[in-house]
C-alpha cells in the first residue's frame, strides 16, 4: 500500500476561507479530503454459473476475467477459498455483508449457457460497499471458439466501469516470433491475444521479417520483409493471408511502414542512393509523396490519432532525435531534448503522449513524453529495451526486451505508463517487434 | 488532463465560499480551522480512499459529495450525492464512486463524531481532491 500526502494549498485555501466565513450561515461544513491510498482494488469473481452445457466455460471464463483484471496491477483477486458467500444462481440476491467481511470491494458474478455452436455469457458487477450493481448487466454471445474473447469483453466492461477508461483486453498483438541461435535467427510473423494466448503464425521462416503494424481496423498488417534480398514493405490481409508489395521502386529499400489513422495511407522510409527519407503512399492508388528531404536518416514515422501530424526520428542534428512535422510534410520541429539518443516514436491512441526508445550511457529505456517533448518519463531500463507499442486505451505500453550475451533472447514485456506493473508476456519462444491492434469489434 | 484542470479551478470559488454551519448551539469548531473531530473524520476517510484503479483523468478530477449521516455517525448510502452540474463526466463519476466506497467502507461502524455536535455533522460536504495528491 502506498500512502499519499497532500499538497496543502487546497486545504490552506479552505481554512483561510473558513476563517473569513461569517457565522450562522446554513451551509454544511465542508471538508477537503486530499489524502488517500493507492493499492490494487480487491475483487471477487466466483466461477460463473453453468446454465446448461457450459461447466468448463463457466470456470475458464471467470479465470480469464480474473487474470485480465489482476494483470493490470490495479486489481487484486480474493481467492475462492476466502469466499464466505456462495453464488448459486445468476439472479440470486447478493449477501453484501459476506463480501464486505472479506474486504471485497467489487464482485463479479456471471453465467454461461452453451447450446450447439453458440455460447452466451452474461455478468453483473456489484459495488459491495455501496450495496448495489455498478451499471447494468451485460450479455455476449459467440461461438465456442471465441470464449476467450467473450471473457476479455467481460473484463473490458468491468475495467471500464471501475476505472472510467476504455479497456484493452479484447485485442491482438502481431509480433515477430524468433527461433534458432542469435547469428542464424529465423523470424516469422505471428499474432496472439494481448496476453499471449491463441498464437497463429502468419508467415513461414523462409525470409526475415520485421516491424509488423496493424491497420486501424485490425484486418491488415504492414511489415518489412527481406524476401527479395533487400528490405521491402508488404501489406497482408489477415483473413486470407494474401500479401502484396507496396511502394516498390527499382534500386531502393523501403522499411518502417505505418498506417494513417484512416487506413488509407502508408508512411514509411525509403532509401535511395544512400539517403533515407520519409514518404507517403495511398494504398488505393496514387503517387509516392516525399515528406522529408534531408541528407540525414529520417525514419520510424508515426501519425497522430487525428492524422494531422507525424512524429519520426532523424539524425539531422548529429544524433538520433525525435521530430514532429505536418502530415503533408514541411518544417519539422525537434521535441526531444534530453541526453542520449531517441528513436522509434509512437503516438498514443489518446493523442496526448509519445512513447519512444531512448539510449543513454549504455542503457536502453522505454519512455513517454508529451507531444511537445515536455514531461519526459522513463518507464524502464535494461541492457536492451526497444520498439514500444500502445495498448488501445493508451494506458499500457508493450515492447521488446533483449537479454545480454551470446545466448541472449528477445521477449515481450508490458508496463503501465506510470512505470508500474512491468510484466513479461508469455510467448512460445523468443519474440520481438510487437504491435498492438485496436480493440476488436 | 484539461478537464481535471478546469474542474480544479472551478473548485476554488467553491472553497472561497466554504462555511461552517453554526446553528444555535455554540460550535466546537474553531473559526481558524477544522474541529478536531472533522480532522479525525478526514483522516479516517482518507485511509479508505483507494485511488489506485482510477484513470489518469479521474485522478485529476475533484468532486464534492454531500453526505448525510445517521445518529450513529454512519453515512447513509442513499444520502450520498454528487454535487455537480449536469452532465457528469465519466471521470467525475469514477472519482465519486471511489469516494463513496471509501465513505461507506470505513463508516460501517460509525465515525467518531461527537453527538453534541450532530447539528454540524449530520450533513456535510466532502470534497475529494485526488489532483492534490503526491506520492509520499
Amino acid at each position: 500500500m502506498t500512502f499519499l500526502k497532500h499538497i496543502p494549498a487546497a486545504l490552506a485555501l479552505a481554512l483561510a476561507a473558513l476563517a473569513a466565513a461569517p457565522q450562522a450561515m446554513a451551509q454544511p461544513l465542508r471538508i477537503v479530503i486530499d489524502e488517500g491510498v493507492i493499492e490494487p482494488m480487491p475483487f471477487a469473481i466466483p466461477d460463473f454459473i453453468d446454465e446448461g452445457g457450459a461447466s468448463d466455460y463457466a470456470r475458464d471464463i471467470a479465470r480469464v476475467v480474473a487474470a485480465d483484471l489482476a494483470g493490470t496491477g490495479l486489481f487484486r483477486e480474493i481467492p475462492a477459498e476466502a469466499h464466505i458467500s456462495r453464488v448459486t444462481s445468476f439472479g440470486a440476491p447478493i449477501a453484501y455483508q459476506d463480501w464486505q467481511a472479506i474486504n471485497a470491494q467489487a464482485l463479479i458474478t456471471g453465467a454461461v449457457q452453451a447450446s450447439g455452436d453458440r455460447i452466451v455469457v452474461k455478468f453483473y458487477l456489484f459495488d459491495i460497499y455501496s450495496g448495489q450493481p455498478l451499471g447494468e448487466g451485460l450479455q455476449f454471445a459467440g461461438t465456442p471458439a471465441t470464449w476467450r474473447r467473450m471473457a476479455h469483453k467481460v473484463a473490458d466492461a468491468v475495467y471500464s466501469r471501475i476505472t472510467g477508461e476504455g479497456g484493452y483486453f479484447d485485442s491482438r498483438v502481431v509480433y515477430v516470433a524468433e527461433s534458432g541461435p542469435k547469428n542464424q535467427r529465423q523470424k516469422r510473423l505471428a499474432v496472439m491475444d494481448y496476453d499471449g494466448a491463441n498464437v497463429a503464425y502468419l508467415t513461414d521462416s523462409s525470409s526475415i521479417v520485421l516491424a509488423p503494424r496493424f491497420s486501424p481496423t485490425g484486418d491488415r498488417i504492414l511489415f518489412t520483409s527481406y524476401a527479395s534480398g533487400f528490405p521491402q514493405i508488404y501489406l497482408m490481409d489477415v483473413g486470407s493471408l494474401r500479401v502484396q508489395s507496396l511502394g516498390e521502386q527499382p534500386g531502393t529499400m523501403t522499411f518502417a511502414p505505418r498506417f494513417s489513422p484512416d487506413g488509407s495511407t502508408v508512411v514509411f522510409s525509403l532509401e535511395r542512393g544512400g539517403n533515407t527519407d520519409i514518404y507517403a503512399l495511398s494504398i488505393g492508388g496514387g503517387g509516392l509523396r516525399q515528406l522529408t528531404n534531408a541528407p540525414s536518416i529520417e525514419t520510424a514515422p508515426s501519425f497522430s490519432p487525428d492524422g494531422s501530424q507525424i512524429v519520426f526520428e532523424s539524425d539531422r542534428s548529429g544524433s538520433q532525435q525525435l521530430y514532429v512535422m505536418p502530415a503533408s510534410g514541411g518544417e519539422p520541429r525537434r521535441i526531444s531534448n534530453g541526453a542520449g539518443r531517441y528513436g522509434t516514436p509512437v503516438w498514443s491512441p489518446r493523442g496526448d503522449m509519445i512513447a519512444f526508445t531512448k539510449q543513454n550511457q549504455g542503457r536502453f529505456h522505454i519512455g513517454v513524453m508529451r507531444t511537445d517533448g515536455s514531461e519526459e518519463r522513463l518507464l524502464t531500463a535494461s541492457f536492451l529495451d526497444e520498439g514500444p507499442t500502445w495498448a488501445p486505451n493508451g494506458r499500457v505500453v508493450m515492447f521488446t526486451r533483449e537479454s545480454a550475451g551470446a545466448g541472449g533472447q528477445s521477449a515481450l514485456f508490458s508496463v503501465d505508463i506510470s512505470g508500474r506493473n512491468l510484466r513479461q508476456i508469455k510467448t512460445e519462444g523468443a519474440a520481438s517487434d510487437p504491435a498492438w491492434s485496436p480493440l476488436l469489434p | 488532463m484539461l478537464r481535471g484542470a478546469v474542474l480544479f479551478l472551478s473548485l476554488l470559488p467553491a472553497l472561497a465560499g466554504a462555511q461552517i454551519a453554526v446553528p444555535n448551539a455554540a460550535p466546537s469548531a474553531a473559526v481558524t480551522g477544522l474541529p478536531d473531530w472533522a480532522t479525525a473524520l478526514r483522516h479516517a476517510v482518507a485511509a479508505c480512499w483507494n485511488t489506485g484503479a482510477l484513470s489518469p483523468e479521474a485522478r485529476a478530477t475533484v468532486v464534492t459529495l454531500r453526505v448525510g449521516f445517521d445518529a450513529e455517525a454512519r453515512p447513509l448510502p442513499d444520502g450520498i450525492t454528487l454535487r455537480a452540474g449536469a452532465p457528469v463526466s465519466p471521470a467525475a463519476r469514477e472519482t465519486y464512486e471511489s469516494a463513496r466506497r471509501a465513505l461507506i467502507r470505513c463508516g460501517a461502524a460509525g465515525y467518531p463524531l461527537p453527538p453534541a455536535d450532530r447539528a454540524l455533522w449530520q450533513v456535510m460536504d466532502l470534497t475529494f481532491d485526488p489532483a492534490a495528491m503526491v506520492l509520499r
